[in-house]
């Protein structure tokens, strides 16, 4: 409702300057607070990055950007009440345990800011996930890899410098259209050529999947 | 007042008024007019304790899966409802319309304006409990059925007895999954000889392996015979060329024997139970085992199933007699399917002329993971052609039985032509061989079939043999022009 007022004025202010052709002030557009703290928030992580710590389900501090005795770290961005996330998760443990013993760090990911760390701790037992598990309510790594979905998982080098980005792998051609197994397996392929020292055949792929929700803007404002 | 200021103040009311109308057509509310239709036509599988992944019960909620909402009523996903607008209403239709859909979308680009709380419409008041009231009969299965965190989709057939000592007529069956997220569909049939029993008895686990292989197994031979009512299989029949009797006709007029094996209906993910309209129900015969034919996908996470379902029965025998018009007849069986590798476009159709007036009161289909688009239409006896059910993009996964919202009349020399076509490219992503691979007819998953079946009742009930018997003879006539030598020595071959 303010933002039709708002703008009737503006129309009205103008129609007016116009006709009695005196210059007023004009009217600028208000900038959201948000909108502005938000990109000053990732301008600052992008320095930063690497220093980015939380403290995992188990309470341990973890450093998901910055992992110096590893060869490469992926992140596995889930939403708990997502189906196509949820039947992700046996290839999710099985990749995590795979690559952890070649050197890769795996973290898991939670992108609800509404999610509460019990129930996150419940749905990380009920799908059993064994590498660390994390929550990024005000969605920090997802703004520093530039996920949109989940599931969607992003590797990057051990100082944090982001290699790929996409799906896990190919088993859903579009939401609802499932194979009856994937075809395409463009995580273990990324791991396997970073790992044999080889370029990533592809630095993104589109994931399918639900959204992560864009921060509430107006919830972070001050 | 100078003309200058008498000229702004008639501009300024114009821009002002024309501003104002532009702004509330374009600026829907969340209160006044999302929220009914996301109570109406989400809410009810959408809140806490249905089978959806996330309630939809506050703006919230709504405003949160913006982007989600935005893209599966885009591509029509949600609600769940694969049938086109044809000619016929159907009942209980979950569709949005294409305005509801512009509604939904305009508002969340807007912004999601939430409006005044005080046009929120109240939720609706959702059934708790049995929403068909109590049933006259309850049973569980007696033990889970563990379904593994991830692999392919299983199949799997559940025998409960009930326990019946004399016949009943079912009208309604309502289906409680213990494990929700798991369970997609289940589809109901009975089973009289107790080889069902048997059948599960053979393995340790709960019930048997799944898929229409295990339907042929309880029929006792390939579908050969039947509409969509009750399977007499040729095993037990004599090997029969011929149709099986409807379900819903009373056995000992309709047919000598009374049928063994049939179906009794069907649940889907956000189907509500419904009773068979008019007075309709399917015959339960004394002894029956409710057999459940239960699709599980696989959710992320080992899930227990144990179902529950309740049963609704009509203290009289069905009204009116009904049986079903398969077509093609015996799941295509006889079309000679025979798709090769990368086909992408492969059809099979059949035509059928009804022989008296009948009214349709529902319609469904039937195909496997290369099924693409399904089409029944009928063309009148005055040249006029309406479309019954259209599938633009069928899905294995939603086996909706739709239903009219009032009998369909279709008058004596309808032309009823049924249209199947399959994609066994690679660019089908649900196509079970990768590379694709050669499929011909068959009952497991990776074979298809293909019909289309339409439920009917004759307009005079003593109609009804007449109606039957043109049915059998067009059968009949397809089975003859069935290449059936080339079949067998293909079988052999491949074999």
């Amino acid at each position: 409702m303010s933002s039709q007022i708002h703008c009737v004025t503006v129309v009205c202010l103008i129609v007016c300057s116009v006709l009695a052709a005196e210059p007023r002030a004009a009217a600028t557009e208000p900038v959201e607070p948000g909108r502005t703290l938000s990109s000053l928030e990732t301008t600052s992580l992008k320095t930063s990055s690497s220093s980015l710590h939380f403290t995992d389900l188990e309470g341990r501090l973890q450093t998901p950007l910055s992992q110096p005795d590893q060869k490469a770290i992926i992140l596995f961005f889930v939403l708990p009440d997502c189906p196509i996330s949820n039947a992700y998760a046996p290839e999710i443990k099985r990749v995590s345990a795979e690559y952890s013993q070649r050197k890769i760090a795996s973290f898991v990911v939670y992108v609800d800011p509404d999610l509460t760390i019990d129930a996150a701790k419940k749905h990380a037992k009920d799908y059993g996930y064994e590498c660390p598990v994390i929550c990024d309510p005000s969605l920090k790594l997802v703004q520093q890899t530039g996920v949109t979905i989940a599931p969607e998982v992003a590797v990057l080098d051990a100082n944090g410098k982001r290699l790929y980005r996409g799906r896990i792998d190919n088993l859903y051609a579009g939401l609802g259209k499932r194979r009856p197994k994937a075809t395409e397996l463009d995580l273990r392929n990324t791991l396997d050529a970073i790992l044999n020292g080889k370029p990533v055949p592809n630095e993104t792929t589109q994931s399918i999947g639900c959204f992560i929700a864009k921060p509430d803007l107006n919830k972070s404002a001050p | 007042m100078s003309v200058r200021n008498q000229l702004w103040t008639v501009i300024s009311v114009i821009v002002f008024e024309a501003t104002c109308s532009q702004r509330l057509l374009a600026e829907a509310t969340f209160t006044r007019d999302i929220a009914p239709l996301i109570f109406q036509k989400c809410t009810s599988c959408h809140r806490p304790g249905e089978a959806a992944p996330f309630a939809l019960q506050t703006y919230a909620d709504v405003k949160k899966r913006a982007d989600l909402i935005e893209s599966v009523i885009s591509e029509r996903l949600m609600p769940p409802w694969k049938a086109d607008r044809g000619d016929a209403a159907f009942r209980y239709e979950r569709r949005l319309e294409d305005e509801q859909v512009t509604l939904i979308t305009d508002w969340i680009k807007n912004g999601m304006p939430e409006g005044n709380p005080a046009d929120l419409p109240p939720l609706p008041e959702f059934p708790v409990g049995w929403s068909l009231g109590e049933p006259d009969l309850i049973v569980k299965m007696k033990e889970p059925f563990i379904v593994p965190a991830d692999g392919p989709d299983i199949y799997r057939n559940f025998v409960i007895p009930l326990e019946l000592d004399s016949e009943r007529w079912v009208t309604a069956i309502d289906f409680r999954p213990s494990a929700r997220s798991v369970v997609h569909h289940s589809l109901f049939f009975f089973e009289a000889s107790g080889l069902a029993r048997k059948i599960d008895a053979e393995d340790e686990q709960p019930g048997f392996k799944g898929g229409m292989g295990a339907m042929a197994r309880l029929r006792g031979g390939p579908p050969v015979l039947t509409p969509d009512g009750s399977e007499t299989g040729p095993g037990r029949q004599g090997r029969r060329l011929q149709p099986g009797v409807g379900l819903g006709l009373l056995g000992n007029q309709a047919a000598n024997e009374s049928p063994k094996f049939g179906p009794l209906g069907g649940w889907a993910l956000g189907a509500q139970p419904h009773p068979l309209p008019d007075g309709l129900a399917f015959r339960l015969p004394a002894g029956s085992d409710l057999i459940l034919a239960t699709h599980f996908h696989p959710s992320g996470k080992v899930e227990e199933e144990a179902s529950t379902v309740g049963l609704y029965f009509t203290k009289e025998p069905t009204r009116r007699r009904f049986t079903a018009i398969q077509l093609p007849g015996a799941f295509g069986a006889f079309k000679g399917i025979d798709i090769p590798a990368g086909k992408k476009e492969y059809v099979i159709e059949d035509s059928f002329e009804l022989p008296v007036d009948v009214e349709a009161f529902g319609v469904g289909a039937h195909a496997h993971y290369l099924g693409k688009s399904m089409k029944l239409t009928a063309t009148l006896p005055d040249g006029q052609t309406q479309t019954i059910l259209s599938i633009p993009d069928w899905d294995f996964a939603w086996q909706e039985q739709y239903r009219f919202a009032n009998y369909l009349k279709l008058p004596k020399g309808t032309r009823l032509h049924s249209r199947i076509e399959y994609d066994n490219s690679a660019d089908n992503p649900r196509n079970p061989s990768h590379p694709p691979a050669r499929v011909r007819f068959g009952e497991e998953s990776t074979n298809e079939m293909g019909s289309i079946t339409l439920q009917v009742v004759a307009a005079e009930e003593s109609q009804m043999p007449k109606l039957m018997e043109g049915y059998q003879i067009h059968f009949r006539q397809s089975v003859m022009k069935t290449p059936l030598l080339k079949m067998l020595q293909d079988r052999i071959r491949s074999d």
